[in-house]
């Protein structure tokens, strides 16, 4: 006999019971390891995710409201980088007769280039030629229209132009493109379907056409706003590139020679020359004179009236500020000599076609002939509505022009001269009267004896840095792959939600280890009998203990595959809402089971050493004998000092937060003063039971005897109590946290706002719905108000998207318009609490404040109040949004808000807004509805109740809740598996004992009575020490001013898992004491 | 008291296959306040024997009456009340419950008592002060001696003031000394309370201080 064969012998012996312990061990094993298998799969699939939404594309160049021209991927793909020119844009697309209807979608327009760029594929995928307009659509586009190849859709589409659509005189009229379609195939997200530029794993409505033929739709001519881009070369390598390739053109910039003076005009395709550039046109040292002419809408001198003209500028050396130069044919129409007066009544034009008549008196300082510079109609930009008029009845201005004005001498002045400007003031002036988010030059005019136009055309190039064009070339695919491996660690938070699972194992296996050296303790004495020494048996134990360990962790491995197939399972059925993809695959590391084998063992070695050491001591202890089973007095003391401590802690914290808080608690802090009181609450019961039974003569209860009995196996007893305990308040507090809504979504504060509707449309509204005049024109009949914000699209860090979100949509609003609603969770210090709208409007410089709901901050973002977003504005520059408050769980999910102010600021070409919140009385709710989507069908309008849109939001939330309550409930469930154990194992160890009691009269009813009762009251005191303290944690769920409680779900399953224990309990204490009586058990042998 | 008339019992054998017969046509009558032993080898029949008076097993024929009452005709419910209120018993091992404290141990029988009152106490408070063991009242077995155990056992036994007590080797895990000495004892308290003893030992010196002694040998009383 030696060691090994004593380890081997005992294995054999002690197989079957030791195996329960390598069970105990493989749950925790599954658990542990399931739950890195999940975080692997999820991480991978975001990865798989992000390679199929971009195929081979690895940078993409965004040019926001501009375009530039087809040309620029030739010279790049010239320059060998594998480019491809697309024109995206929004809309959206009925089918089946217009029952079917799918708004936000996204229209690529495409060439083979795509193809070769972003699939490395040069067959098939070329649009077929035809008479009809065919496309591809993506799978899911395909699925919730119903369609299949060779089906016909009607596409809706944001008139796309060069020039912005809310730009002063522009006419808002043919904003919408409509054609219809025929399906020519279906592209799988394999095939590029779900092309998106944005971090997400959920794939778009994508539909692909020519580009050519949606550049033709558009009038564009060769245009394109996305160019998709394949290199392996870095975003300033590329950006380089791009900027030796960039043209004029690709600014909507032309160079024309001047029809009457011997000038080079450069001109904007864009009416406006923006500001960026004009600056940089001004400061180079280039000889020009910049022009800036503008639309008025009279001249009046005494009773004499000229309507609708256009006025332009002269050099600021030869006018004064208040001079003016008119043509001969103004100064006959108004009679005006030099030194006249003469008022000018002129629109500015603010956000959202706001108009402002405005009026300025000049002195007219000359009459000028209509000849030389004077006569030369090219002063007038060129404005699409206007330019092309034939004459002033057919202008489509886009400012209310009134035809009955205009008289017959006006047309002839037109037909004559067309808009040639019949006055002119200074360019300064001009600037300080007219100048406008657009830009504030409309030509800047070159002596062409001084400069050829190459070389014009080099210097201006020289100056125009397209990345102040509001055009952004991001490294999509890095950065995509990036926000895949950070974006929601799966691991963490299964591990997370499993973690009572976990630690039940780990309990059980203690428990289960446990009894097993109590039924071999005898071994141990005889052992050490024998001579062992401690170290010795502690060594054979242990590797007894590491052979089910392995044992136990090999089985946890494979348990971990089925574990985490189930959990997929459920996301992608059940708990779908959370994932929201098509691509989650299941992917397991052989790295991720190694590291699951090992650190599981480690922690079952480190359970069974404690059991074991524990054991040895008590052995020793009990051959001492007084100090068997008692708590040292020290240890008293500690305990004593933990409870009182987290007692305090958690009612000081609960007090405080309540007398602080003006409405809103903070959950978080209950749900730790919650877990606190649970602690302090586990720690008083372990020194009750710990506590040595009164010197008193009293008479012996059944109840005495029963808590006797407790007492005696202290820790069992504690295990299955903080099992029971921590299972409860888990499964309580996440149950309760569950939120109903629709209950209070009228209160302003609520995460509603107290709005009716959030509204958005895939095209953007150009006009202010609260203005009546508009209203008026577009019939619309209900008294609502709308909040108008504008959009800059990000990605969507709502708790929808699982990647790690950096730059998430920006809405800009008037912060005026949301004053006392919604409500905020944390906040800088610098917030007014009672109107922290206001704060939006503090801008200082690029530092703009801003709002977003509070788990978007901390779980979208993973930031936290006070921390900053870096965006880029139209004009390239970094712009740093300070998250000063967190919404409390609102309808702007997955946003970030700024005031309107910032966001003209900053992206000043921003036509209209695309989110709207309706508010209006709750009967018309229904009218309301029908209106909107009946006047901005074509814009392609989304309504939905705002009640309806935070419950999705919630969904998510609950769903989270909901998983963290299954495996909290499977771990409760083990919990009294584990009580079933150890009633198990009492049984049989206390045979003696009923037998006694049964020898001195308990007859079979009142043993079981009180083993009943023993257990029963475990069962009871760890589910109601967790039901207070969940109490605790759930209270500003319980006093919540939004949400309703959800306690039928939590009351069922905490019954089903009382009737659960107290069936283990009637039916094992009934088998027990099937027999008779227990007399064997009194054999005196 | 106590007429025991044609008693057997058997078991099965260990191969199952033949029954072993341990007690056969056994008879036996005890008068209140007479003490008895029983000796003889292991396994001849007398914890068998014990149980069956004390109504913790039944005969297979045969008839126990105890004062005029047929335990045949106990019930399922009222034979943990006869045994409750009529029987002591004391075993080789003292059985006391770790859990619970000296006081606690010997009050144990009084909680199948509907009315426990301040009887029991008193007669608690007396036996333990007669037995020596007052002063550890507050001890738990684990602290206290064996034979302090044992002693215990004893006031157990006789604290709801059976008219029987029956000690089965209650001195097997005793030295002399303490065996003698709880022997002594028991017939102190049993000749105090008028209560009758059967007492199962293997030591014939402490038989013989029984009013009787009987040897169980093949099933019979001899």
């Amino acid at each position: 006999m030696n060691s090994f064969k004593l380890f081997v012998s005992n294995i054999k012996h002690f197989f079957a019971a030791n195996f329960w312990v390598a069970l105990g061990i493989s749950i925790s094993t599954a658990v542990l390891t399931g739950g890195l298998i999940v975080g692997d799969s999820v991480k991978y699939s975001l990865g798989q995710a992000a390679e199929l939404r971009l195929g081979n594309i690895t940078h993409a160049l965004t040019t926001g409201e501009r375009f530039v021209t087809t040309d620029l991927a030739h010279s790049l793909n010239e320059s060998g980088i594998a480019c491809s020119q697309a024109l995206k844009l929004r809309g959206n697309a009925t089918a089946n007769g217009g029952q079917l209807k799918l708004n936000n979608v996204a229209i690529w327009g495409i060439d083979d280039g795509f193809w070769k760029v972003a699939a490395g594929r040069n067959d098939s995928a070329v649009f077929l030629a035809g008479d009809e307009s065919r496309a591809y659509i993506s799978e899911n586009t395909a699925k919730r229209l119903n369609l299949s190849p060779g089906d016909e859709i009607l596409l809706r589409i944001e008139k796309a132009s060069l020039i912005p659509a809310n730009a002063p005189f522009v006419s808002d009229e043919g904003q919408i493109v409509s054609k219809r379609i025929k399906i020519e195939k279906i592209l799988t997200i394999e095939e590029l379907g779900g092309l998106n530029l944005r971090t997400s794993q959920t794939a778009p409505f994508n539909i692909f056409l020519p580009i050519d033929e949606l550049n033709r739709w558009m009038e564009l001519g060769e245009k394109a706003n996305v160019l998709l881009i394949s290199s392996e070369k870095t975003v300033a390598e590329i950006e380089n590139y791009i900027s030796i390739n960039f043209s004029l053109a690709d600014a909507a910039l032309n160079i024309a020679g001047a029809n009457l003076t011997n000038e080079w005009e450069l001109t904007s395709g864009r009416v406006f020359i923006d500001d960026a550039t004009s600056k940089n046109i001004e400061n180079s040292g280039l000889e020009t004179s910049p022009l800036f002419t503008y639309f008025v809408n009279s001249f009046s001198s005494g009773n004499r009236e000229t309507p609708y003209s256009f006025i332009s500028t002269l050099p600021n050396d030869r006018l004064s500020e208040n001079d003016i130069v008119v043509n001969e044919w103004l100064a006959d129409d108004l009679m005006l000599k030099a030194g006249d007066s003469l008022l000018l009544k002129y629109y500015t034009i603010g956000p959202l076609r706001e108009l402002t008549e405005d009026s300025v008196t000049f002195t007219v300082k000359e009459v000028v002939p209509i000849e030389g510079y004077f006569a030369d109609q090219g002063l007038m930009p060129h404005i699409p509505g206007l330019s092309d008029a034939e004459n002033c009845r057919d202008w489509q201005t886009g400012v209310p022009v009134n035809l009955g004005a205009i008289r017959d001498k006006d047309e002839d002045y037109w037909y004559k001269y067309r808009g040639l400007p019949k006055a002119f003031v200074a360019y300064d002036v001009a600037q300080k009267l007219w100048k406008n988010r657009y830009g504030s030059v409309t030509a800047f005019r070159f002596d062409r004896n001084q400069i050829s136009k190459p070389e014009l055309e080099r210097a201006i190039l020289e100056q125009i840095n397209p990345f102040e064009l509001d055009m952004q070339l991001e490294a999509v695919k890095e950065q995509g792959l990036q926000a895949a491996r950070n974006g929601t660690d799966f691991s963490q938070l299964f591990l997370g939600l499993s973690f009572f699972i976990l630690v039940s194992g780990v309990l059980l296996t203690a428990l289960l280890f446990g009894y097993n050296l109590e039924r071999r303790s005898s071994e141990i004495g005889t052992l050490s009998s024998l001579g062992f020494s401690k170290r010795g048996i502690l060594k054979l134990f242990l590797s007894e203990g590491l052979f089910f360990a392995v044992l136990g962790a090999l089985l946890g491995s494979f348990l971990a595959i089925g574990y985490n197939r189930l959990v997929f399972w459920g996301l992608n059925h059940v708990w779908n809402d959370i994932v929201r993809t098509q691509v989650l695959i299941p992917k397991i590391e052989v790295q991720t089971l190694v590291i699951g084998f090992f650190v599981s063992i480690a922690v079952a070695i480190l359970t069974i050493y404690l059991s074991l050491s524990r054991s040895l001591k008590k052995q020793t202890a009990s051959i001492q004998r007084k100090t068997a089973n008692a708590l040292g007095k020290r240890a008293k003391t500690v305990l004593n000092i933990f409870a009182w401590f987290f007692l305090t802690a958690a009612f000081v914290m609960s007090l405080l937060e309540l007398m602080k808080s003006k409405g809103n608690l903070n959950s978080g802090l209950f749900f730790m003063a919650g877990g606190m009181l649970l602690l302090s609450i586990m720690l008083f019961i372990l020194l009750a039971i710990s506590r040595n039974p009164r010197q008193r003569l009293s008479p012996l209860s059944k109840t005495t005897l029963a808590i006797r009995n407790l007492k005696q196996s202290r820790i069992r007893s504690m295990t299955v109590i903080a099992l029971l305990a921590i299972g409860t308040f888990l499964v309580v507090s996440t149950g309760l946290n569950r939120k109903d809504f629709f209950s209070k979504e009228n209160d302003p504060k609520s995460g509603t706002g107290g709005f009716l509707f959030w509204a958005e449309t895939s095209v953007p509204l150009l006009h202010n719905l609260n203005n009546s005049a508009y209203r008026q024109e577009q019939g619309f009949m209900q008294n609502f108000t709308a909040v108008q914000m504008r959009v800059n699209d990000g990605d969507d860090a709502s708790c929808l998207n699982l990647n790690k979100i950096s730059n998430p949509r920006v809405l800009g609003v008037d912060p005026a318009q949301l004053k006392g609603r919604f409500s905020l969770q944390t906040k800088t210090k610098h917030v007014n609490q009672d109107d922290f709208w206001q704060t939006l409007d503090s801008e200082n410089d690029h530092v703009i404040p801003a709002f977003a709901d509070q788990t978007v901050i901390q779980w979208g973002l993973m930031k936290k109040v006070g921390d900053t977003l870096t965006y880029k504005n139209e004009f390239g520059e970094d712009i740093y949004l300070v998250l000063a408050g967190g919404l409390s769980a609102s309808v702007f999910q997955g946003n970030v808000i700024i005031s309107e102010k910032a966001f003209l600021h900053h992206f000043p070409t921003s036509n209209g807004s695309r989110v709207f919140l309706i508010d209006g009385p709750e009967e018309s709710r229904e009218a309301i509805f029908d209106e909107l989507t009946l006047a901005f069908r074509d814009l392609g309008i989304q309504i939905s109740p705002t009640a309806e849109r935070l419950a999705e939001f919630k969904t998510i939330e609950n769903t989270y809740l909901t998983i963290f309550l299954v495996l909290g409930a499977l771990g409760l469930l083990i919990g009294t598996v584990g009580l079933a154990i150890v009633l198990q194992r009492s049984l049989l160890e206390r045979k003696a004992e009923f037998a006694l009691l049964a020898s001195v009269g308990f007859s079979k009813r009142m043993l079981l009575q009180l083993i009943r009762g023993e257990y029963i009251l475990l069962l009871f005191t760890g589910i109601v020490s967790g039901l207070i303290t969940a109490f605790i944690s759930v209270f500003p769920a319980i006093r919540g001013t939004v949400e309703n409680l959800s306690p039928g779900f939590v009351v069922l399953l905490i019954a089903l898992i009382l009737l659960n224990g107290i069936i283990w309990v009637f039916v094992l204490s009934w088998l027990q004491l099937k027999q008779p009586v227990l007399v064997e058990a009194l054999r005196n042998d | 008291m106590l007429k025991i008339k044609n008693l057997s019992k058997s078991y099965p054998s260990a191969s199952g296959l033949v029954d072993h017969k341990v007690l056969d046509n056994l008879s036996l009558g005890v008068n209140k306040g007479e003490t008895l032993s029983i000796v003889g080898p292991s396994g001849s029949g007398k914890t068998t024997l014990m149980n069956i008076i004390g109504t913790l097993d039944v005969p297979d024929t045969g008839e126990v009456i105890f004062e005029d009452l047929n335990l045949k005709n106990l019930t399922e419910k009222t034979r943990p009340e006869f045994r409750n209120k009529k029987i002591g018993m004391i075993f080789q091992l003292h059985h006391l419950l770790p859990q619970c404290t000296l006081w606690e141990n010997v009050l144990i029988p009084t909680i199948p008592l509907k009315n426990q009152g301040n009887g029991a106490l008193k007669r608690a408070e007396d036996l333990l002060k007669k037995t020596g063991i007052w002063e550890q009242r507050f001890q738990k077995p684990a602290e206290l001696s064996g034979g302090e155990c044992q002693r215990a056992a004893v006031v157990r036994a006789l604290i709801n003031e059976p008219s029987l007590i029956l000690a089965d080797e209650p001195t097997g895990a005793l030295d002399q000394d303490n065996a003698r000495n709880l022997v002594d004892l028991l017939l102190e308290l049993n000749s105090e309370q008028g209560t009758s003893l059967i007492m199962v030992t293997h030591a014939p010196e402490l038989a013989k201080k029984m009013n009787t002694t009987y040897r169980l040998s093949k099933g019979k009383l001899v």
